[in-house]
Order: structure tokens, then sequence, then C-alpha cells
């Protein structure tokens, strides 16, 4: 075993300047896939906190009576993607607007006089398949077409952004991965070429495949978990001195930072095993 | 003490060359003259039947060849440069195939060898290759401990049967240096050392004595021998029919693709 770990560590060390580069990549990897798991988190609280806002809001008629509004609700709450009704009468709106804009409310409300210009509404929470853009679209569509209804607005565009930054991290993630598993082939594979001629001599005199595969498997694992190692530290330094700026507050809990050096040096070990099986019987 | 059954009146050679070679080795004699053990039956230990080599489009190294050395055997296998003597050896290693005929070393088809099969055959079969393929940034210790380590060995185990072999290949002194820092012939001890140190059924050593002077030629030969004494199969291959006739020994000779036994 030691022997195996000396022989890893060696490779590191004679891989010279592809091993370093190679570790490099796996840094900035790791500091884009911090940026991203913080931007991630970021977005699940934006989600969860638009759970707690009606993802649909509808205004009736000012001719329809309170009691027809309440009885709107109810039916609306029937539908099969709404989960809950809330009906928000003049009065709460305006006392709403009050807490919303403080004094300036005043000044918003001025020229009304004692009437309150705030319409009445119907608030509707929809279920995860109801927030879908497509959905939402379709049942407000449908809501603007029933009697009584004045007005539909729901919340699609927020709904869309937070779609578009989901798959931009998945694809960024996706393709991230992809560049350091290509570098540490690299690497490995060089380290297989320059040591051609030792690899060679292990085999005739009786060393198995495994025996020469496991020092290079490990090399990989190894250039995964410390560039790794030096990304996260990285991403601390940004996240101490930019974090505040960027609206991110807390850093990677200690499950997420495993996460991301067991996944960089499983990344290096997968990076290892692409150059194996055609490079190693190549030169040997 | 005994240290030799052989050579040691055939030529005048450094005394303190052999004794240092010989250094902690017990009486050597054949094992058929061993007290009290009877003479045991020659069995095969390689069997080559009909092989041709052939190496691209070019005509057949080996054409048809077929011989059978015997387990215990010392034998010459001698040719002229490119008479396909290296081939023959690469061929009981199997570093390479026939294109047609078969193979047999103790026992096993080598055309049926791979993966860990073939690790594990190599391990059997000592290999001082011409150009010593040694390790270079590895000390002579390691090089010759590299035999063992690939078969598992504990550092214990190398350590000891490392520093038990080195007296007898006159390296003890040379146990720390690099290939690079020690003369062609002390390389050429430490390849014999490391083929030697697992204790292999077969040793096969190609062109040996090529790149020494007399002296060390004489050496490495009667080093050679003691291996054989201890019931080693050996093959050598060499240009250097002087040597063969000189040492008594079995000879196989190539000739137009074709082994034949003896000398003419």
């Amino acid at each position: 075993m030691k022997y195996i770990l000396n022989e890893a560590v060696l490779n590191v060390r004679h891989g010279g300047a592809v091993s370093v580069l190679a570790m490099f990549i796996v840094a900035l990897t790791t500091v884009l896939f911090g940026i991203l798991f913080l931007v991630r988190t970021a977005v699940h609280f934006e989600l969860a906190r638009m759970e707690d806002r009606p993802v649909v809001v509808v205004f009736p008629d000012d001719a329809v009576s309170d009691d027809d509004v309440r009885a709107m609700a109810a039916d609306f709450g029937e539908l099969a993607v709404i989960e809950s009704t809330r009906v928000v009468s003049k009065a709460e709106a305006l006392a709403r607007s009050r807490q919303l804009f403080g004094e300036q409310a005043a000044l918003l409300l001025e020229g009304f006089g004692a009437d309150n210009p705030l319409p009445r509404s119907i608030e509707l929470w929809a279920s995860a398949a109801g927030r879908e853009p497509a959905a939402l679209e379709a049942l407000s569509n449908d809501l603007r077409s029933r009697p009584g209804v004045e007005s539909v607005t729901f919340e699609a565009d927020s709904v869309r952004a937070i779609d578009r930054v989901k798959n931009t991290i998945v694809l960024l993630g996706a393709l991230v991965i992809v560049i350091s598993v290509v570098v540490i082939s690299f690497s490995i594979m060089l380290t297989i070429y320059a040591r051609r001629d030792e690899l060679n001599i292990l085999r005739l005199v009786g060393a198995t495949y495994a025996f020469i595969r496991i020092p290079l498997l490990l090399q990989g694992c190894m250039e995964g978990l410390i560039g790794s190692s030096v990304g996260l530290g990285l991403l601390y330094v940004l996240f101490r001195n930019l974090g505040s700026m960027a609206g991110v507050d807390v850093f990677l809990d200690p499950v997420a930072a495993a996460s991301i050096l067991l996944g960089a040096t499983l990344i290096g070990m997968v990076g290892g095993m692409i150059p194996m099986r055609r490079h190693l019987r190549a030169v040997t | 003490m005994d240290t030799s059954v052989t050579g040691a009146a055939r030529q005048p050679r450094p005394a303190v060359e052999a004794d240092r070679l010989y250094e902690g080795t017990t009486v050597l004699r054949p094992i058929d003259e061993r007290p009290g053990r009877p003479a045991e039956p020659k069995i095969p230990m390689i069997d080559a039947s009909g092989v041709t080599v052939r190496y691209g489009r070019h005509d057949p190294v080996l054409n048809n060849a077929s011989f059978t050395i015997n387990s215990g055997d010392f034998t010459f296998v001698l040719g002229a440069s490119g008479s396909g003597k290296t081939t023959l050896l690469r061929l009981l290693f199997r570093d390479i195939l026939p294109v047609e005929g078969s193979v047999l070393v103790a026992g096993q088809n080598l055309r049926r060898l791979r993966g860990r099969g073939l690790a594990h055959f190599r391990r059997q079969v000592g290999f001082v290759f011409q150009d010593f393929k040694l390790l270079p940034k590895r000390t002579v210790f390691d090089n010759i401990g590299m035999a063992l380590r690939v078969t598992g060995s504990t550092r214990k185990q190398i350590r000891e049967r490392v520093d038990h072999i080195l007296p007898r290949v006159g390296l003890t002194h040379r146990r720390d240096a690099y290939p690079a820092e020690i003369s062609g012939g002390e390389q050429q001890r430490v390849a014999i050392a490391r083929a030697m140190v697992g204790n292999p059924m077969i040793l096969l050593a190609d062109e040996p004595t090529g790149n020494l002077d007399p002296h060390m030629s004489v050496a490495v030969l009667d080093l050679f021998e003691g291996f054989n004494l201890r019931g080693t199969t050996v093959v050598i291959a060499t240009h250097d029919t002087a040597t063969a006739i000189e040492r008594g020994k079995r000879v196989l000779r190539i000739e137009g693709g074709a082994v034949r036994e003896g000398l003419r």
C-alpha cells in the first residue's frame, strides 16, 4: 500500500507542468462549481419564497358583489392545480400598501380623499405542477375568460427566469466536469507515455495490469483532491471578500464542501480510467 | 570454502572477483549429484513445435522450428547476429507469439496466456535483457526488489531476499547506487540478480556477456552455472561460439530460421 501511494505521489511530482495544470483546472472547476452551488442555494431560497406568495392574482369587476367574489374564490379553489385561495378586500389591500410603502403610501393615495382606490383581489396558490410557466399561462387564460373577472396577473416571468438560471447551472456544471475529466485524462496519458519504459519493464518482470493501473488511478484522485482543496480555499477567499456584495451570506455547509471534494476525487479517478485501456496497453 | 564446481580450472580469472561473486554461498553440486538425493528424471520444461515467427511481410525469422529443453538443462543458443536468437528468447518469454506452431513452457501453452496469467508466468521466468532494462530512477536494491514487489511480497521479505542475492552477484557495496552510477558489468549483474531473486524455474539471458570484458564474462557465466546447479533451467543466447564450446554445455544453433542441435 505504501508503495502504491509513493508511486502515485511520484507520478504527480513527475507529472510536472501538466499535473499542475490539471490541478489548476480542477481548482477553477471547484471555484466555479462552488459559485454555482451558492447561486443554486440562492435560487432555492427564492423559489421557497415564491411558494409563500400567490402565483396568480385575479381582480374581479367592481360590479361583482363581495359575496359573489367569495363564491368565485371557492370555485377557483376547486381547480385541480389550485391548492388554496384567499380573498383580499379593499381595506386589506390598503393596509398592505401602507405597510409596504410606509410614509410614501400617503403620497401615493393623495387625491383619492376618503375613497380607497385599491381593488379587491383573489389570490391563488398553485401546486408545483401548476407553477410551471406553461401551466400558469393556461390557468390565467382560463380565469380571464370567466364572467366577473376584470384582469389576471401571474408570476410567469419570475418562474421563467428561475428556470433559465437552473438550466444554466446544470449546463455549466456539466461543462466544467467534462473539462476537468479531459484535462486529468490528458495528464495521466502524458504520465503513461513519460514512464512507458518503466511501465514496460514492470510488465516484463511480472506486474499485473492492476499493479500498474492503481497508482495511475490514485494519481488522478490526488490531482482531483488537491485541486479541489485549493479551489475550496480560493472560493472561501472570494466568499469572504465578495460574498456580501453578491448578496450571499452563507458559505458552503460542511456536507456540500465534502461533496465537492469527493466529487472532484471521483472526477480524477474517472479521468484516470479513460486513458488506461488504450494507452497503457499500447506502451506495455 | 569450495565455491564453485565449474569454470575455476578452465582459465585464469581474478580470484577476488570469483570470491566476491560467490560470497556466502554453500558448496554447489549438480542436482543429480547431491548426497542422498536420487537422480531426477528429466522432464521437458520447454517444448516448441513447428514454430514460425515472422515480422511483417519479411521472411520468417524462425521457420517451422522445433526443439525441447529439459528441466535443469543449461543450453546455449548460438547464431549469427540477426539469426533469430533474441526472437527465440522473446518467444519463450511470451513477449511475442508465433504465427504458426506452439510453445509449451512448464506445460503451459503460451498462446493461451493473457493478463494476470501472463504476469504470473513471467514471475516464473527470469529474463536478463541485452540492454539490462533497469529502472534509472531506482537504486540497485529497488531494481532487484521490483521483481518481488510485483508479486506482493512484504518489505521484510524483499529486504531479506535482495540482501541475500546481492553478495552472490558481488553488489553489496552498490546496494544504494543508481544505475547511472555503476559500470556496465555491474548493471549486468543487477539485471541478473533481478531475474534470479524470485527463484524462477527458467532463466533466459540475451547476450549476457556481449558488453563485458573477458574476466567479467567468465564470472557472469559462472554465476549462471551456479543458478543452474541449484535447479534453474538456463537458456543463454550468444554469438560467442568459443564460450559455448569451452563450457561444454548443450548447444542449439539457429541457421536459416531452423533450430538445430549441436555446433555443426
